[in-house]
């Protein structure tokens, strides 16, 4: 059995070398496309992480009605946090409010000396847990919390919600079509490669045949061959990635004193770039096992 | 070990290339196909080794019914047949060793016990000084002498060739008949298509004649 895989394994390299410019060609298409699909997930997975940390800070508010009394309020605090979307809520007093917005204004508090009254709602801040940071989810959660005794208004950031909502299936579309495209691009790419070789390779393919080899002895090299030429395609578009990561980063680096705070943009995560390359042996799996299927039947 | 009933064998629908053909080789026997260009020799060889299927009649070889024979069966009635081309169909990237080792290794022999008997079978046909050449450094005569060897390094109990001396200069076309019936002297059934007539005629072996894809001589053994 391990003479029999080291055989195909030899014969699949000497095939790669016998293949020449077709072999480099595929290769580098290979090791192209799939950095296209490497870097929509490079993308994806920054841009969900961008807005993840953005919709941290994203919040409920319940304004309560005027004139409610503290148990009021402490019977609507607790309601509020038996929600399940509810992560976190905190009652703000419109004394404690006034004292927010003064240390907001600075300089500028003055502003606020010629109020007589204080014209602030008591509240109630709500953090959302991260899985109800929908739109369908926060509408449902603003229409029970209206119902709620001594809830005057409820606002929360319907328009935002709605577009980081839009965005995130945008991307998930544009991810799995291109991805879908690209795949499928791939495989025939090496689908016709391994063609090109098993017909230059022919005379080979009929006496093996001849002399009683099955099937699966004469087409192992070509399929392993595709495996390699695949995993080789995808290691490349991880390096190509990685470099184009670390230039990113570098380039931020060094403009960062013009931006507010410091920014980086991740590599790609383990499981991301392990999964990219079995994707790419397993495109070239399967674009080797329908040449060599085809080929092999005549 | 070879038999053949009432096989008829059609290309495209059109004229047949073999009708109602039946013959017998038995075990052990030398024995020539001969006839002219487009008689059906190489057809019928073809049909011996199931590189061709027959669309009537029944084939037996080495105790292989071919008719009923799956597909995946094939490469395991191959392994007891060895076939010699006109054309050699060396590999010509290999070394002769490859070239003759490749026999083995399809069946999964082991590699110290591949170039063992390699290097026997290649002594056997006089080139063992040429076992790391690539076919096409080497004479007519040699390759065809290569392309025995790896016919024969598997032991096969049926030898086919067609036409092996096609290609190669009177000396040369005896001392590779030679080589054949060295081999049926150890056992192994030999065919070999031809139209050579001197060959045939001073081999004194039984001979099978087609003309038109019909047997007209010798179809059974006297």
């Amino acid at each position: 059995m391990i003479g029999r895989f080291a055989y195909a394994a030899a014969e699949a390299l000497r095939g790669i070398r016998a293949g020449g410019a077709s072999s480099v060609l595929a290769f580098l298409a290979t090791a192209i496309a799939l950095s296209i699909l490497g870097l929509f997930i490079l993308t994806a997975h920054n841009f969900s992480r961008l807005l993840d940390r953005w919709s941290q800070g994203f919040q409920v508010t319940v304004y309560l009605a005027d004139g409610t009394g503290s148990k009021e309020a402490a019977a609507l605090l607790a309601a509020v946090r038996r929600q399940p979307e509810v992560a976190e809520a905190v009652h703000t007093t419109p004394e404690e409010a006034l004292k927010t917005f003064k240390k907001e204004l600075g300089d500028q508090k003055s502003l606020l000396e010629g109020l007589g009254e204080n014209p602030l709602p008591a509240s109630i801040d709500i953090k959302l847990k991260p899985e109800a940071r929908t739109l369908i989810e926060v509408e449902a959660l603003a229409r029970r919390l209206k119902g709620l005794p001594g809830a005057a208004e409820i606002q929360y950031g319907q328009e935002w919600i709605s577009n980081l909502s839009l965005i995130m299936g945008v991307l998930r579309i544009v991810s799995l079509a291109g991805g879908g495209l690209i795949a499928a691009g791939v495989v025939f790419l090496v689908a016709n490669t391994i063609k090109l070789t098993i017909y230059a390779r022919r005379d080979e393919v009929e006496v093996l045949s001849i002399l009683g080899a099955t099937p699966s002895f004469i087409r192992t090299p070509f399929v392993l061959e595709g495996m390699i030429q695949g995993g080789l395609g995808a290691a490349a578009a991880l390096a190509v990635l990685a470099a184009l990561v670390g230039w990113v980063n570098f380039e931020l680096a060094r403009t960062s004193h013009l931006l507010v705070g410091s920014v980086r943009i991740d590599r790609l995560p383990l499981s991301a770039a392990a999964g990219l390359e079995l994707f790419g042996i397993a495109l070239g799996w399967i674009g080797s096992r329908i040449s060599t299927g085809r080929l092999l039947e005549k | 070990m070879i038999r053949f009933y009432h096989v008829t064998k059609r290309y495209d629908n059109r004229y047949p290339a073999l009708q109602d053909i039946s013959l017998r080789v038995d075990k052990g026997e030398m024995v020539f196909l001969t006839g002219p260009t487009g008689a059906g020799k190489s057809t019928l060889l073809k049909l011996v080794f199931g590189a061709e299927r027959a669309d009537e009649g029944q084939i037996l070889v080495a105790g292989w019914d071919i008719a009923r024979l799956k597909r995946k069966s094939f490469p395991f009635l191959r392994r007891n047949i060895g076939v010699v081309f006109q054309d050699y169909k060396l590999i010509p990237r290999r070394s002769v060793f490859d070239n003759v080792g490749l026999a083995l290794r399809v069946s999964g022999v082991p590699a110290r016990e591949i170039a063992r008997r390699v290097d026997g079978v290649l002594a056997g046909v006089g080139l063992l000084n040429k076992r790391d050449n690539l076919p096409t450094h080497l004479s007519g005569g040699e390759q065809q002498r290569i392309a025995i060897a790896r016919a024969l390094v598997h032991e096969p109990t049926i030898l086919l060739a067609d036409e092996p001396t096609g290609n190669l200069d009177p000396k040369t076309s005896w001392s590779i008949i030679d080589l054949f019936k060295d081999a049926n002297a150890r056992g192994t059934t030999v065919l070999i298509a031809t139209h050579n007539r001197e060959i045939v005629s001073s081999a004194h072996r039984r001979v099978i004649a087609l003309e038109t894809g019909h047997v007209v001589q010798g179809g059974e053994p006297e």
